[in-house]
This record gives C-alpha cells, structure tokens and sequence, in this order.
C-alpha cells in the first residue's frame, strides 16, 4: 500500500473496488461471482495500493487499510493460489505493521514502555501474517522452498528469476520485520539466514529493483552486530546506493541507516544530520512514495526528539 | 531602630505562621545503564520493564535509559565508566562482576553445579557476602540475572573426553593459567577475543566453542559448528548493579522499590531462560543442529572436580569456594521432597 513497483494513479479505481465488492459478495450466479472475485482480487493486487501510497492523509490510511486488508483476505479464501493477491495482501500486512504499530511504538517507547511493547507484539503478529501469505505464493512458485529455506536457505532460492523479486523482497521484508520485533522468540530469530537469502538472491537478479529497496532493506541487516554476520560498512555501502537508485527522493534510507550504524556508532553529529536530510526530502516530489515519506519522516522527527537520550555523553547525566 | 526592625520581623514571623520544618528536597535521579545483551531480546525487555516499574514505584524521581548491546564498550569500559560517573549502572556478566570482584568466579567452576535449583541456592546462599564485597568497591547489587547453561558446540561429534580433546577449543583471552590447565590436561585451547570467534570457527582454527544454546542460535554459530554435546558445562551468570554513589543519593523508599523490581525481573528470569534454551535447541535441531549426551559423563565429572581444586585459592577465593561447596553439597544431601 506504501510501496508498489509500477503503481501508477487511477483516479477511477476507488469507485470500480466499490463496484467490484459489490458484485463480489452480493451476487449468487457462481460465473458472474467468480469473474468480479477475479477481477477485484487483479485489480487490487495490481493498481490498488497506489490510492494509499500517493495520499497525503498518514490518518485516513490508518482507518482505510485494514478493511482493505481484510478484503484481500476474503478474497484468498476464494482464489487461495492468486499469487500476485497473495503477493500484494503480505507486501500489505508488512506496510502497515511498519507504518502504524511499529513506528507508533519508537514514538511513545520513552513516555510510555508497556504501550510500546503491545504495539511492538501487535507489528510483530502482523509482519508474521504478511510473511506467511507470501510464503504461500514462493510455495506455489517454488515447492518445497519453505522446508529448504530452514536447512540451506541459501540454495533454496536457486530456481528464482528476476520476476520474483517482488515477492522474494516482501518475504524478507516481512519476514525480516517479524524477527526484528521478536528477538526474545527463538523460532523467529532462528530466520534470519532465511531472510538475509532472500535479499541477497534478490539483489543478484535485480539490483536496482524499486528505487533501491533491497539496498534499502540490507541497510539493517548489515547494521547488526558483526559476531551475527553484519558489517557497517558494507551497511554504509547499500544505504549509499539505496539513496543514489532513488535519487535522493526517499526518506527511508536516511532514516534507517541513522536509527542503526549511525546510533550504534555513537556519532550524534552524523545522527541529527542523516534525520534533517530525512526531513529535508520533498513529499511532492515523488507523489508514488509520499505515505512511505511521511511515514520514515514521523520516524525522523520522533528519533530527533529523544537524541539526548540515545547519545548520553553529550548530555550530562543528572546524577548526584 | 535595631528594636523597630525585630519586633517588624516579630510580627511578619506571627502574621505568616510558624515557619516549616525544612522540606527534604525531593530527588531525581536519571540512571544511564549498559548492557551487553541484544536490544529486544528477553533480557533487554525485562530491563526496559524494569525502568518503567522503576519511574512508577518512586513517582517518577527514578527514571531508567537503558543502552543495550554493547554500545558503551567492553565490560572492562563499562565498568570504569561507571566509576567516573558516565554510567550509573550496568547489567554485567560473571566477566564484567569478576573484574569488580574475584568473588563471582565462583559461578565459574566447570561442572560444579547440576541444576538451576543448586546454582540458586549457592547463590541465595552466597549473596550477602558477595554483595558486601561490591558494595565495598563501590557497588550495589540490584539483581541477579540467569544469561543459560553452557554446552559445548562443535565442529566434529563429540561423544567423549578424548573426542572433545582432540578439537581446538575456545579459549578465553587473558586467562593464561586456565590456558596452561587445559594443555596440562591434554586439551588443545586456543586463546582469542571473544569477537574473533566466527572467523576462528570458519578457517578452523577452533573447532570446539563452549556456549549457550540461546547465544549459538543468535549469533548462528551452530552452522559452522553443529554438533551440541549436552554437558552442562556451567551456568552462566549475571547481574545488575549500580553505582553506591547513585545509590546513597535514593530515598530508602525508593531504594525499597528499586530492590523490588530487581527481584521480580530476576524471578521472570529465572522462569523464561531455560525455556528460551530448550526452545533454541528445539529450533537448531529443526535446522541441523545434532545432538548427544557423552557416553562417560563419570571422566568429566572427575575433569570438573581437578578443574574445582585447581581453582580453589587462584581464581576463586578460599572462602567463598567452600561456602558454595558446602551448599551445594549440603542440597545435595537433603532429602528430596515428594513430587
């Protein structure tokens, strides 16, 4: 709903999802049924998102998505092996996990921790959910690839082609979201091989892919600590070509990168002025990615709000 | 006119009352604590619970920022920080405590405890002594915290002594007597930084890793080393600590609910770290991981008990070595309750 490569802007489409839904659940001729399913579940696997991605109300978004969501739903109950449905509807579940609990939870982590933590485990349940949809679709289109994902994850992936890195992108995103929210839950930790597999084949197949989005993503993966495999450097490496893919446009990157290598580095200049450059970005200039801006933005402003409190030795403390 | 002046002040003091008791100024206290344990994990969320019980037991006079993983440095750095005063409180493992105070070697001793239930009652046992020893370094002991048990994970099956012995084991640097000792029994230790450990265990340089099942899942270890020989090695242990001089700035009240909180966070522990263990181990499998128990667990037992002698007076103080022997052994001997 953030993000989708190709959403394009349709100003019919709300009013033909209306009229699809209606014809969808209303009529009893099976053919006449089975055509509007169809077509609802193409139309918002395909076009669909961009009417949450290019609005400017973060707010609207908030209350429209999960009806949105659970529509997908009933439609996979209908069509369970509509790959780009099961596709567009985990890409969903991860948007919105990102976009609303998980970044709710970093803005009200300091006045309120309990809270914070509920909203952590809401974001975890559904970056899970998102991930199991999407590993339905790799099911059908590579069987056998969830129990090799565990033992060889790396070679799991070999008979994926660039088509599918979409979808080899949202299993890791969600699955990778999943885990950073659950890292006192053994089984989803336990993962991770599995999801740094999926970005780097997908990387290989098409490097540029979405303005950077699987640079974007390996910026976190490469921010964990260097005894679990990450690197600072090379995260320094995908966060430089993740802003030069999207020219600058997108302010997630910035965001990321500053939240991870930058914080644990203890650097507060680099910090204040990767957020400022994250803020700086101009949410018309890419009317596609506006939801996803303003998202990493409130991010921003929130992460500048408590930097005396990530960097403590630029603050005194209050100590007798 | 000095007469004039004091009855005007006589009569200002009647008019306004008696003046007050002096009010005991109320105390803020904002405490920055290092841990060395992952952000999100199970520790570092008890932890960050911990300070909201904190900021809502003392209405808000203790206020808790927790810096996890690492980010303040190595425990030796944390440690000193603490001294000057940069960080108020740390959460340490036995490396980190020892360094305050040889005294939590004790936890150390290979083999020296079966189960969870003696390693907490040594430690029950043990606590006031051990904590007068850090308060006199400077500390105050909040909590203890249960980090897993130890086993040994492998590059080769490891069904006993000998097969263990003929693998380059890990070895903690620094420790150059424990280093002599391995060798002396016919181990082949291999002495490195503990951030070393991956590439050791990629280009062979040692094959054998003692760890928790919980560490070898979240650092992946188990990949490159996948045979788990279930040895119950030795607990590894933890604990909070403050600084005294942010400590004596505490209402007793306040210090009250900071003890509190402590406690319930090292009950919790104590309950949800042995489940992660057997949990991690139950993942690994599911990926590869094999696992087996020693066929002569009598040869390690006796390696355990050389092992204690050895460092009973060197690492590990006299008393307090037979303090926790005598515990120990005296469950040991205790009848055992009905189930």
């Amino acid at each position: 709903m953030i993000r989708r490569e190709g959403a394009r802007s349709d100003r019919w489409l709300p009013i033909r999802l209306l009229v699809l839904v209606a014809i969808a659940t209303a009529s009893n001729a099976c053919s006449v049924r089975r055509m509007a399913v169809e077509g609802l579940a193409d139309t918002i696997a395909g076009e669909g998102a961009s009417v949450f991605a290019t609005d400017d109300d973060p707010e609207l978004i908030r209350d429209a998505a999960p009806f949105s969501l659970k529509t997908m739903e009933a439609l996979l109950l209908e069509l369970p092996e509509h790959r780009d449905l099961l596709l567009s509807t985990c890409a969903g579940f991860a948007q919105y996990a990102y976009a609303y609990p998980a970044t709710d939870a970093e803005i009200v982590e300091s006045s309120d921790y309990l809270e914070a933590e509920a909203l952590r485990l809401r974001a975890r349940d559904l970056f899970t959910r998102g991930r199991d949809y999407c590993l339905r679709a790799l099911e059908l289109r590579l069987p056998g690839v969830r129990d090799a994902l565990l033992r060889d994850p790396a070679g799991a992936l070999d008979g994926s082609r660039r088509e599918d890195v979409p979808l080899l992108y949202w299993t890791a995103a969600s699955w990778g979201g999943a885990i950073s929210l659950g890292l006192d839950q053994p089984g989803l930790v336990a993962d991770l091989p599995a999801v740094r597999a999926l970005l780097d084949r997908a990387l290989a197949l098409d490097e540029a892919w979405s303005q950077g989005a699987i640079h974007a993503a390996l910026i976190s993966l490469d921010a964990l600590p260097e005894m679990m495999g990450g690197s600072p450097a090379r995260a320094r490496e995908h966060f430089e070509r993740a802003v030069a893919l999207s020219d600058g446009a997108l302010a997630g990157p910035y965001v990321t990168f500053a939240q991870s290598v930058v914080r644990l580095a203890g650097d507060r200049a680099a910090f204040v002025d990767l957020l400022d450059r994250a803020l700086e970005v101009d949410l018309e200039r890419d009317p596609g990615q506006r939801l996803a801006n303003e998202i990493a933005q409130r991010r921003a402003r929130s992460a500048l709000e408590h930097v005396g409190e990530w960097f403590p030795d630029d603050t005194p403390a209050q100590t007798p | 006119m000095r007469c004039a002046l004091a009855f005007a002040a006589l009569v200002g003091w009647l008019l306004a009352g008696p003046l007050p008791l002096r009010a005991e100024p109320e105390r803020r206290v904002q405490v920055r604590l290092a841990s060395f344990v992952p952000e999100g994990s199970i520790w570092d969320k008890g932890l960050r619970r911990m300070g909201e019980e904190w900021r809502r037991d003392t209405d808000g006079r203790v206020t808790l920022t927790v810096y996890p993983g690492g980010q303040q440095g190595e425990e030796a750095t944390v440690v000193a920080k603490m001294r000057l005063g940069a960080l108020q409180a740390a959460s340490l493992t036995i490396l980190g405590l020892a360094q305050i105070d040889e005294g939590f070697n004790v936890f150390t001793v290979p083999f020296f405890y079966d189960s969870y239930q003696e390693l907490h009652h040594v430690i029950a046992a043990l606590a006031p002594d051990l904590e007068g020893r850090l308060e006199a370094k400077g500390f105050v002991l909040i909590g203890w915290g249960d980090a897993g048990w130890l086993q040994v994970f492998s590059v080769k099956p490891v069904s006993t002594l000998p097969d263990l012995k003929r693998q380059k084991i890990y070895a903690a640097a620094g420790f150059d007597r424990m280093v002599q000792w391995y060798k002396a029994n016919g181990f082949q230790p291999r002495p490195l930084a503990f951030g070393d450990i991956p590439q050791a265990l990629a280009t062979g340089m040692i094959e054998a890793v003692p760890i928790t099942p919980v560490a070898a899942l979240f650092l992946q270890w188990y990949h490159a080393a996948p045979y788990m020989t279930e040895i119950g090695l030795a607990p590894l242990v933890g604990a909070t600590v403050m600084t005294k001089k942010t400590w004596q700035a505490l209402s007793e009240a306040d210090r009250e609910a900071l003890r509190a909180s402590g406690a319930r966070l090292q009950e919790h522990l104590r309950t949800a770290v042995p489940e992660q263990d057997r949990e991690a181990v139950e993942e690994m499998q599911r990926r590869g991981l094999h696992v087996s128990t020693p066929s002569d667990p009598a040869a390690w037992r006796a390696l355990g008990d050389h092992f204690a002698e050895l460092m009973r007076g060197t690492y590990v103080p006299e008393s307090l070595f037979d303090r926790a022997l005598a515990e120990r052994d005296a469950l040991r001997a205790a009848p055992r309750a009905e189930p």
